[in-house]
Parts: structure tokens; C-alpha cells; sequence
């Protein structure tokens, strides 16, 4: 226990809800013993090379005793530092504080335990103290080609403050979801852990589309999601960078011929930091992946990219390409950008590549010289570059959200 | 409309324009005619307000402003346009929505309303008739995968949209065939007026079959050498930019 955070944390574990079941009493106190023991990741861990931890380890944060929330909008779900409410949502669509107090969360159910692989403090602060998510599972051969939004906010005050989600999210075969994570502005400081384990079964299409404000707080996020054969990902990601803003996302093609389209937007204003460590296994043949990151940072933000493929042996026939381009707003941002291909078969093609510049002054000049004034031309050019991490796919709620935040005049 | 005053500019490290002189009229179309590395693109680039070039001496004037003072996009607003000799790709930004954005932008700053969607469309349509131009053109991204004629033609469309008091064509010619030259040289007689001045500036004589000048100018060296009418050009053609450069020369030992 060697910093404020953990003796803080640990000694705050809420008594378990009524008609919790006995396994996740104990995986909760099991996670906090661990949490407690666990070493604090330093800048000379690699994978936390780029982004500084030092501010948040002296941090006192407290539990949230805010109420459930009452409206939820148009949304399917609302979770308010950690504890949701479930609004127009399809019956598959629960919370997993309702699954665990009536009984009927199996284990099987539990969102992952990365604690007993060794996890670190945040898995183990999540595994602790999360007692709610969405617990989606969607019957096989759904089809709705709605956007079902999940609208996750936090405690709303200046306060240092902690809250942690759990959400497991199950496609059955051939099914198809399109799901919108809407994470708000996390204001005041302190730590938000959000831990999702998504399984997409045979044939099915999972579209996510992620969003998160620019925040204040530690957002830490842990997201694994396997693909059986012939199932298809659509990830669509844009962050605005917090204090920072982690997101360890490691991607499964466990099955052949999966298809992993993932594209990524980092928009980064302040001194706020984005990081993404991404992890892609090629497990199976005839998989094809590509990824698309665009990272722009400006002022004294920071963007850190660590992009790693994996394509495991007798994995024939993968397809992968990942790539990463950088913005570089400010001589004081920083890009941290590092792909690396890992290739065991013998039958691949596979590209990767990473690149830093500047807006291109042909192109800022060309806008002026027809009388657009130099933002509206920055913000217009800045676009198009982050556009390109969404392809064919401008009208997904990443997208969208991406054209609102650059709104021009 | 623009008078142009013992012009000096460097770009490089390296003196381009060395004194140019050039009054251009309402209504008048002076061609500028030299050979390469005469001076011809620094003064579009130092007219339209491009970085990395430096003017060291000498004045312009524009209806009356300090043109040189102007930032590109109020040159802009003011009512200079510039025709690129290599026109920019833009992936990622529609066509239509840049060329809506530039007109509103140039319109908030003189002052007026800005255009509603509806208006635009017609506004555009209209002029791609003019042009020849496919309406899908409008979809695309600017100049992204455009072929060479179809960029300039964008850039002559450009101008139509905007209606500009004073247009600069930088070797607008270049790389053409004889068709889309054709339909270039349309797209800009459609736009003469006694309202608009153009700076035509080629290398060749034959963009000048189509676009009749009033006056041609011949830029030797960073100066304007000699000046006159449309007949220059022919003569030019006919013997070459070596011969004003002897004539230039012969003057200046005279």
C-alpha cells in the first residue's frame, strides 16, 4: 500500500447490497485485498512510459452516495458515478445491480476478473468496487438498426470523488447491435474505472461507437472484446483526454474470417492526455483487421498511441493494417505514437505505419485565399484529417460528435 | 482598381521581383507573358497574400487599401481571387460545403447576409452549366482525385461562384488540352464585365486566342519590359522571349 489512493480506497468498500450472491462478496474482498497489496504503476513500467500517474496517486478520493438517477432521457441506460437506471431499453438490456440483487447472476455473468491474471490496481479498484454496468445480451439473430445510447456521467461536482462500471455485453449468432457509449465531461478529479468484457458469437455484427469528453478526472478504461468466426466489429472511438484518459483495449479475433474495422479519434485541448494501448490478436485464419487512429493534440496535451498486432501462428491468411497520424497543434504537445506488428504465420499481409505533422500550409493558404479566415480554415482542415479515422461511416454517433465539437461557422 | 508601384519581392533568399510597375483597370484584361523564372507566379503569390515571400520595396493598391496589409482571406473579401496554377486536393472537405463557406465568410466580412442553403444550390447549378462541369463535382472532395483540367475548371467555377472584382489566373493554361482550355477560356469571357479586372498570366500565346486581351505585358527579370496590345503576344510568338530580352537590353546600353 504505497500510496494515498490505495489507503484511501481501502478503506472505503461499501457492506454488500441485499441478496448479493456469495461469489461476488468474496471476488470483492479478494479484489481489495489485492488492490491494497498491489504495486503502484510507475513511468518506467513500459506500458505506462508516456503518461504519469504521479498526480493521482496522492489523490483522497470518496465514494459517491449519489442517488440513482431518475431521468434517463432518451437514453437505454443512465449510469451516474457508477449506479444507473435503466430507461428505454430492450429486455435483454439489465443492470448488473439488478441481475446481482435478485439473485440470478451466475458467475458466468460476472464481468471479467483480470485480477486472477494478474491485473493492476485498477482492475483491482474496479473489481472491488463496481457493483453496476449494462448486462446486455442480445438473442441470436437480432437485428435493430437503432443506435441504443448507454449515457454514462459522473458525480457532477468539483469534488474529488471515485466510481467504477462494469459492463458485460453478449452478441448471440448472428446477431447485430449498434450501441453508443455517451461518456460525459467527468468534472472535479479523483478516478472512474469502466471494465467491459464483449463477446460477439458466430456471424454476428457488433457496431460500438464510444465517446468521451474531455474530462478532469483519472478515466481508466479496460475493454476486451472477442470475435468468434465470421463475426464483425465496427469500434469507433473519440476522446477528449483526461487526467488522463487510459484506455486499454485489447481486440480477439479468436474465430476465421472476422472482420475488425476499428478507427479512433484523440482531440486533445489543455494539458489533457489520451492514452491507448491496443492490443489486436490474429488468432484464427482469414481474419482481416483494419485500424485507423488520428490523434491531434494541441496546447500541452498529450497523445499516446501504442499500437501492437499480433498475428499468432498458422493465423493464414490475415489481412491487418493499423495506422496512426498525429497533429501536432503546439510546439508543447506531444505525440507519443509506437505501432508494432508481431507476425508468427506465414501467409500475411500486414502494414503499419505512424506519422506526425502540421496542418498543410497549401491547403490552410488555398481555404484563406477564397476568404475563409484562418480558424474557420484550421477547424475545416483538422476535420477532414479526424474524419478519416470514421471511413465510409461519417453518420455514426462518434462521427457526428467529432462534426459538433469541430462545429464551424 | 490595383496599382502596382516599383514592386520588390524576394522569396528564398532570392530577389524575384525587381521593380514591376502595372495599373490594372475596371472592366480590363492585361495578360502577363515571360519566360520561366521571370517573376510571373511570385506576383500572383505576393497579390493573393501567400507566405514566404517577402516584399522588400514598393506598393500596391487596391480600390483604394493597402492590399499588402491584408491578411489572404480579407484580400479576399475585398474582391481578389486568385486561380492556382496547382490547385490544392482537400480530401475530407466537400466541395460544395468550401465553396459555400467562402462565400458566407466573404460576405459576413463585407457586412452582407449570409446565403441560405437553397439560394446556393441554384447559385451553383447555374454556374456548372456555364462550366461544362459534372454536378457530381459538388459531392466530392475539393479537387480530391480531380484530374488536372477538372482542377482548373474549379478554379475558373471558384470564380463564378465568388464573383471577384479582380482575378489573377496563374498559368491557368498549363497542362490542358485544347478542349478544356476551350471551356476555361468560356468560363472566363462568360465573366468579363466592365466591373472586373483580370490578370491573365501565361506562358504561352495561345490561352490569349480565347481569352482577348486589352493589354499584354512582358516580364523579363522581375520588371515589366514591354507593354501593348494583343499584337505583342503574336510577335512574341513569333520570335521569342529572347528578342524583347535584346530589345530590353539594347534600351538599357542605349
Amino acid at each position: 500500500m504505497d500510496t494515498v489512493l490505495q489507503q484511501t480506497l481501502a478503506a472505503q468498500l461499501p457492506p454488500p447490497s441485499a441478496g448479493w450472491p456469495a461469489w461476488f462478496i468474496e471476488r470483492r474482498q479478494r479484489a481489495l485485498d489485492a488492490l491494497v497489496s498491489a504495486r503502484w504503476p510507475q513511468r518506467k513500467d513500459e506500458a505506462w512510459k508516456y503518461t504519469s500517474l504521479h498526480e493521482l496517486a496522492q489523490q483522497a478520493p470518496q465514494v459517491v452516495q449519489a442517488a440513482v438517477p431518475a431521468a434517463v432521457d432518451d437514453a437505454a441506460m443512465v449510469f451516474v458515478a457508477g449506479q444507473g437506471a435503466v430507461g428505454n431499453a430492450p429486455p435483454f438490456m439489465r443492470r448488473l445491480a439488478d441481475a446481482l440483487a435478485s439473485g440470478q447472476a451466475g458467475q458466468a455473468l460476472a464481468p471479467a476478473t483480470p485480477a486472477a491474471e494478474g491485473g493492476d490496481v485498477f482492475d483491482h479498484a474496479n473489481a472491488a468496487f463496481a457493483s453496476d454496468g449494462a448486462l446486455i445480451d442480445v438473442p441470436a439473430g437480432y437485428v435493430d438498426d437503432d443506435w441504443f445510447r448507454i449515457h454514462i456521467r459522473g458525480a457532477g461536482q468539483a469534488a474529488s470523488t471515485h466510481w467504477h462500471l462494469a459492463h458485460r455485453i453478449q452478441l448471440g449468432e448472428g446477431a447485430n447491435l449498434r450501441l453508443h457509449l455517451d461518456q460525459e465531461a467527468l468534472s472535479g478529479s479523483g478516478l472512474a474505472t469502466i471494465v467491459s468484457d464483449i463477446r460477439v458469437a458466430r456471424g454476428a455484427h457488433l457496431e460500438l461507437a464510444w465517446t468521451r469528453a474531455a474530462g478532469d478526472m483519472a478515466s481508466i478504461a479496460r475493454t476486451r472484446i472477442e470475435l468468434e468466426a465470421d463475426a464483425r466489429l465496427t469500434l469507433h472511438v473519440l476522446d477528449a483526454g483526461a487526467s488522463p484518459s487510459r484506455h486499454d483495449l485489447t481486440v480477439v479475433l479468436a474465430g476465421e474470417n472476422v472482420q475488425s474495422d476499428v478507427g479512433g479519434v484523440f482531440m486533445l485541448e489543455g494539458r489533457r492526455v489520451a492514452d491507448l494501448q491496443f492490443d489486436l490478436r490474429h488468432d484464427s485464419p482469414n481474419a482481416s483487421s483494419n485500424t485507423t487512429w488520428r490523434a491531434i493534440a494541441n496546447e500541452r496535451s498529450r497523445a499516446v498511441f501504442n499500437g501492437h498486432i499480433n498475428v499468432a501462428k498458422g493465423a493464414d491468411g490475415t489481412d491487418a493494417q493499423l495506422g496512426c497520424k498525429s497533429l501536432l497543434g503546439s510546439v508543447q504537445a506531444e505525440v507519443d505514437a509506437k505501432p508494432v506488428l508481431e507476425i508468427y504465420a506465414d501467409d500475411v499481409k500486414c502494414a503499419h505505419g505512424a506519422t506526425v505533422g502540421q496542418l498543410d500550409a497549401q491547403a490552410l493558404f488555398y481555404l484563406r485565399s477564397r476568404g475563409i479566415g484562418l480558424d474557420q480554415a484550421r477547424s475545416m482542415l483538422t476535420r477532414a484529417f479526424a474524419a478519416e479515422a470514421f471511413g465510409e461511416r461519417q453518420d455514426s454517433p462518434a462521427a457526428l460528435r467529432l462534426a459538433q465539437w469541430l462545429e464551424v461557422a | 482598381m490595383l496599382t502596382i508601384d516599383n514592386l520588390h519581392a524576394r522569396t528564398a533568399g532570392k530577389d524575384i521581383l525587381k521593380g514591376l510597375d502595372l495599373k490594372v483597370g475596371a472592366g480590363e484584361v492585361h495578360a502577363i507573358m515571360g519566360p520561366n523564372g521571370s517573376g510571373k507566379s511570385t506576383l500572383a503569390s505576393v497579390l493573393s497574400g501567400r507566405d514566404g515571400y517577402e516584399v522588400t520595396a514598393g506598393s500596391v493598391r487596391f480600390n483604394g487599401q493597402d492590399l499588402l496589409e491584408l491578411e489572404p482571406e480579407e484580400r479576399a473579401a475585398a474582391g481578389v481571387f486568385l486561380a492556382l496554377q496547382y490547385p490544392v486536393e482537400i480530401p475530407g472537405v466537400n466541395n460544395t460545403y468550401f465553396l459555400r463557406a467562402a462565400l458566407n465568410a466573404q460576405r459576413r466580412s463585407r457586412g452582407e447576409a449570409e446565403i441560405d442553403s437553397v439560394e446556393f444550390l441554384r447559385l451553383v447549378r447555374e454556374k456548372l452549366k456555364v462550366l461544362s462541369l459534372p454536378d457530381d463535382l459538388l459531392k466530392r472532395g475539393v479537387n480530391s482525385g480531380f484530374s488536372g483540367g477538372e482542377k482548373k475548371r474549379n478554379e475558373i467555377f471558384q470564380m463564378a461562384v465568388l464573383e471577384p472584382a479582380l482575378a489573377i489566373l496563374d498559368e491557368t493554361d498549363s497542362g490542358l488540352d485544347i478542349d478544356a482550355l476551350r471551356q476555361v477560356a468560356d468560363g472566363v469571357n462568360a465573366l468579363r464585365s466592365p466591373e472586373r479586372g483580370f490578370i491573365v498570366i501565361t506562358h504561352y500565346q495561345r490561352l490569349l486566342d480565347y481569352i482577348q486581351p486589352d493589354f499584354v505585358h512582358v516580364l523579363v527579370d522581375g520588371r515589366i519590359v514591354e507593354s501593348g496590345d494583343r499584337t505583342l503576344a503574336r510577335e512574341l510568338e513569333a520570335h521569342g522571349y529572347g528578342w524583347v530580352a535584346e530589345r530590353h537590353l539594347a534600351d538599357a546600353g542605349a
